[in-house]
């Protein structure tokens, strides 16, 4: 067993290390302040070749695989959850759906500008109605020919309000339901019908866009159905579990930053008449958000093991999102104690981190719907299959 | 056009620990990094590739180790990289590694321009782009920035903190690159994943070069002692009203002749 990156794994974290600093930690509290996208990070995100890294390079990625995609997800975590998300929400579901579901036109087509960084996605699967119970969305897709209709609306669709591509699922069979009846589309942006609703304003996240969708008799060509018509959940679910693992690398990353903080300031702050690091329960503190990172680190590297090994990670990829958020929390909070009012203030970028970490606990599937993954697994594996 | 970029591997500054003798540097927690001068070197070198065509070939000398460097120049976009790696380099001083690196430069052949970081940041001496020319019978010019290229003519700025002013050299030449303008490009994700698992890093030797062991161990410079750099002293707090404390700081800083 080796633990050890190997040399472009090393390499490639030295340069997203480096571009994190330079070009999206000063942006951070900017973006957070203003609420709006960091636009000016985009073309330079293309140029380093970052928003298609996982993807072969036939189909215009990096062919860093997960483990590529983690290192990246967890620096940029480190430095700015909101670029992370976009980052996320474009590589990670959005584009992934098209190369974990797509045809080799579909691919040749969408994943190949995606992956260049030439057109950005979004992934749509999020209805007033239908959050944790993804069954229950309404969005209608009529068959009418070579094409089909779509009609309803989507909501909290990360990129929403700018992506050019966009993964959506619609209820192709109302009878059958979620074991058969609903379907994936690949939708443009110009496509006549298609409206981007209100922005959402939100409580952290403020540097990512959260968008309303609106499908009105948007015609979508026969030929876009990514995946198998009735199979829309199964591609969406493939999706879901490799953008968790990353997410949870994102989250690690924000741990990270949150114990090197802790650990700075208790080194110089002094209370009672030497540094707050020589406070047993600060120690206690550090030591048990360190003993944190640690295992998550483990387990999120292993899971992108697991993917790029092309083996069942469904289990792994649920526990990674769920620590992950939680890890990340706790580590922020603790952060921001050992800082006392200081971390509480907005000159710090403490409480942006606290107000961006609590979004982990909900997206991507809350972390109720990852404790019934994560069960479901468990008990599959016993020979008992749980049903929703 | 043919420009060779000499690319020295140093331990992160950033990282490095002194032991607690503090005579010697902890290598344990310091990364392996490209010197940060020299990155500025191969990205003018990579702009004029871009402007005029041609190859940009980078060059490094040491252990295998090395090959790292090397393969993160290729990844920024270098063309070709060759390692010159040999025991008898491991006990060369500045002269013998500028006489391997230049003796490379010749074996190349056809090779118009030869850049280099303006000094290494572990051992600050600055001296290779002088030797290198000089062992190449070539012109240097140092501090140098922004380097264009009009006919064989090799145009570029140097300054001091009043002014600039451009310098031209006739090719071949030496040019040692300072920090300029135009930042290190960032490898992109595709290229390092080529670099590291793919592109091959030449390696020679001193046969390979006709180089004899006389050539190279002949040490022209001595290390007498190693001195670590002055500690910095603590700033100080000016009191009284905003006036006050801006004249006082004023004489401050012209006592010291800062201004």
């Amino acid at each position: 067993m080796d633990f050890s990156f190997p040399p472009e794994m090393v390499a490639f974290r030295r340069m997203v290390r480096e571009f994190a600093e330079e070009e999206v930690r000063p942006l951070a509290a900017t973006i957070d302040r203003e609420d709006r996208v960091p636009w000016e990070t985009i073309p330079k995100l293309r140029q380093a070749g970052l928003l298609g890294v996982p993807f072969p390079q036939k189909y215009g990625g990096a062919g860093l695989g997960e483990m590529g995609y983690c290192i990246l997800l967890e620096e940029m975590g480190r430095v700015c959850t909101s670029t992370a998300t976009f980052i996320g929400a474009h590589i990670g579901i959005g584009a992934m759906a098209i190369y974990l579901g797509g045809t080799e036109e579909q691919k040749q087509r969408y994943l190949v500008p995606l992956a260049r960084g030439e057109k950005l996605a979004a992934f749509a699967l999020t209805e007033p109605g239908a959050g944790s119970d993804a069954a229950a969305i309404r969005t209608r897709a009529v068959r009418d020919g070579d094409r089909y209709i779509l009609n309803g609306t989507k909501i909290y669709i990360t990129n929403g309000s700018f992506a050019d591509i966009i993964s959506v699922m619609a209820v192709t069979d109302p009878a059958l339901g979620a074991r058969g009846g609903v379907t994936a589309f690949i939708v443009e942006k110009e496509y006549p019908g298609y409206k981007v609703g209100t922005i959402e304003d939100k409580m952290g996240i403020r540097g990512s866009a959260t968008a309303e969708l609106i499908f009105d008799e948007v015609e979508v060509p026969a030929a876009n159905v990514l995946g198998q018509v009735g199979l829309g959940f199964v591609t969406f679910m493939q999706s879901l579990d490799v953008g968790r693992v990353t997410l949870g690398a994102a989250c690690l990353g924000g741990a990270e930053t949150a114990l090197e903080m802790a650990i700075r300031y208790a080194r110089v702050r002094e209370q009672f008449g030497r540094p707050l690091a020589h406070l047993q329960s600060v120690q206690f503190m550090v030591a048990e958000m360190a003993a944190e990172i640690e295992a998550l680190r483990s387990l999120v590297y292993r899971t992108a093991w697991l993917v790029d090994t092309k083996q069942p990670f469904t289990k792994e990829a649920g526990m990674c999102k769920l620590l992950g958020s939680e890890i990340a929390s706790r580590c922020v909070d603790r952060a921001m104690q050992i800082h006392g009012a200081l971390g509480y203030s907005r000159d710090f970028p403490l409480e942006r981190m606290l107000r961006d970490s609590r979004i982990a606990e909900l997206f991507e599937g809350t972390n109720e719907i990852q404790r019934i993954v994560i069960a479901t697994e468990l008990f599959r594996e016993a020979g008992v299959r749980i049903r929703p | 056009m043919r420009i060779a970029v000499c690319i020295k591997q140093i331990l992160d500054p950033r990282a490095v620990r002194l032991s607690r003798s503090r005579e010697a540097i902890d290598p344990r927690q310091a990364a392996r990094i490209v010197n940060p001068p020299d990155r500025y070197a191969l990205e003018a070198a990579l702009r004029l590739r871009e402007r005029h065509g041609g190859e940009v070939i980078a060059l490094s000398v040491g252990a295998r180790d090395v090959s790292d460097a090397l393969r993160e120049a290729l990844a920024m976009g270098a063309d070709r990289a060759i390692l010159l790696s040999d025991e008898m380099l491991a006990g060369a001083d500045a002269s013998g590694v500028a006489r391997a690196l230049a003796r490379a430069v010749e074996h190349i052949g056809d090779v118009s321009l030869v850049l280099t970081g303006e000094r290494a940041l572990d051992t600050g001496g600055g001296t290779l782009p002088a030797r290198l020319a000089q062992e190449l019978g070539w012109p240097v010019v140092t501090d140098a920035s922004e380097p264009q290229l009009e006919d064989s003519i090799l145009r570029a700025f140097q300054r001091d903190e009043k002014q600039r002013w451009s310098v031209s050299v006739a090719l071949p030449a030496v040019l040692a690159v300072t920090r300029q303008r135009e930042k290190p490009r960032y490898p992109p994700a595709l290229r390092i994943a080529w670099a590291y698992r793919e592109a091959e890093v030449e390696t020679w030797d001193c046969d390979d070069l006709g180089l004899s062991p006389e050539e190279i161990s002949a040490r022209h410079t001595e290390e007498r002692n190693l001195v670590m750099p002055p500690e910095r002293n603590l700033g100080f707090i000016l009191s009284g009203s905003p006036e006050e404390a801006a004249r006082s700081l004023v004489a401050e800083l012209r006592g010291k002749r800062l201004i």
